[in-house]
């Protein structure tokens, strides 16, 4: 497994700065981090639910992502429920230090979408959860260059 | 720009990976996904349907060769970026091209 995550380390360091927009969807293992596989990234997205078990990680994930150089690490809450969700999402992050940067609700148009087979955006582009991540394509960029 | 999605087990960033993807994609960028899960299922959040899926060929690691750049030795691509992603991404919808890396590629072969 090692030369899998050289592999991605260096061909992220290939790739391009600026013609083109790269996202890597990383595996659930810190592995990305502690081999520094995603070393060469702009942004870190750190998406946390509104539990511990799951701030507790976003929480080891930013400070990793940070050691690593990351420019600019950042918490996206999702699954979002109630305020008082919201309310517990942002004191965890405010005490850790971790800058929460997008709260996207739980939204029951993505159970559907799964059953119908079909990819969130198709099944309904107007759903809450495409609103919240169409505000983060347009708020990351400015959020980059701000800092990285 | 480049961004890493990371996160607990089933907290949502295949989703919001691949719906970001789109989104960038949408507004007229080249967007380059890169599924870096061993149980990779970007594709069908993406809405690329699981005959594409069938077919994606994890990058090999015998395209990288140990260079030395900016101060430190670490692999790089021994063949220009455009072939690479010629052969190895597949394009999805709204400009979007997806890549398979680190996945094993049979039972077995790991
Ligand atoms: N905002 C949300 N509201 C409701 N369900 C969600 C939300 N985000 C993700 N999910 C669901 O949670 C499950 C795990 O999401 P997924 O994106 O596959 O997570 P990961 O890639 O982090 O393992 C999926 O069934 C997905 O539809
Ligand atoms: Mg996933």
């Amino acid at each position: 497994m090692c030369s899998s995550h050289a592999t991605v380390r260096g061909l992220l360091h290939d790739l391009p700065e600026d013609e083109i927009f790269v996202l890597v969807d990383a595996e659930a293992s810190p592995e990305h981090l502690s081999r520094a596989t995603v070393e060469a990234v702009d942004l870190q997205l750190v998406v946390a639910e509104p539990y511990f078990k799951s701030l507790e990680t976003a929480r080891r994930y930013s400070k990793l992502g940070k050691e690593l150089g990351i420019p600019n690490v950042v918490i996206v809450a999702n699954k979002v429920k109630n305020p008082e969700d919201e309310k517990a999402i942002a004191e965890f992050c405010e005490t850790h230090d971790m800058e929460l940067f997008a709260v996207i609700p739980f939204d029951e148009s993505l159970a559907q979408a799964e059953r119908a087979g079909v990819a969130p955006l198709d099944f309904d582009p107007d759903a809450q959860v495409v609103r919240s991540v169409k505000d983060i394509s347009q708020r990351m960029k400015e959020r980059v260059a701000r800092v990285g | 720009m480049k961004v890493a999605v990371s996160g607990k087990g089933g907290s949502g960033k295949t989703t919001i990976s691949g719906t970001l993807a789109r989104l960038v994609g949408r507004s007229g960028m080249q967007v380059l996904a890169i599924d870096a899960d061993t149980n990779p299922n970007l594709a069908l959040t993406l809405g690329m349907g699981t005959d594409a899926f069938d077919h994606l060929v994890p990058l090999p690691h015998g395209l990288m060769e140990h260079r030395r750049v900016d101060g430190e030795t670490r692999l790089s691509l021994s063949r220009p970026l455009e072939e690479v992603t010629a052969e190895f991404a597949s394009a999805g919808p709204d400009n979007v091209r997806l890549m398979m890396v680190g996945q094993v590629r049979g039972a077995g072969t790991g």
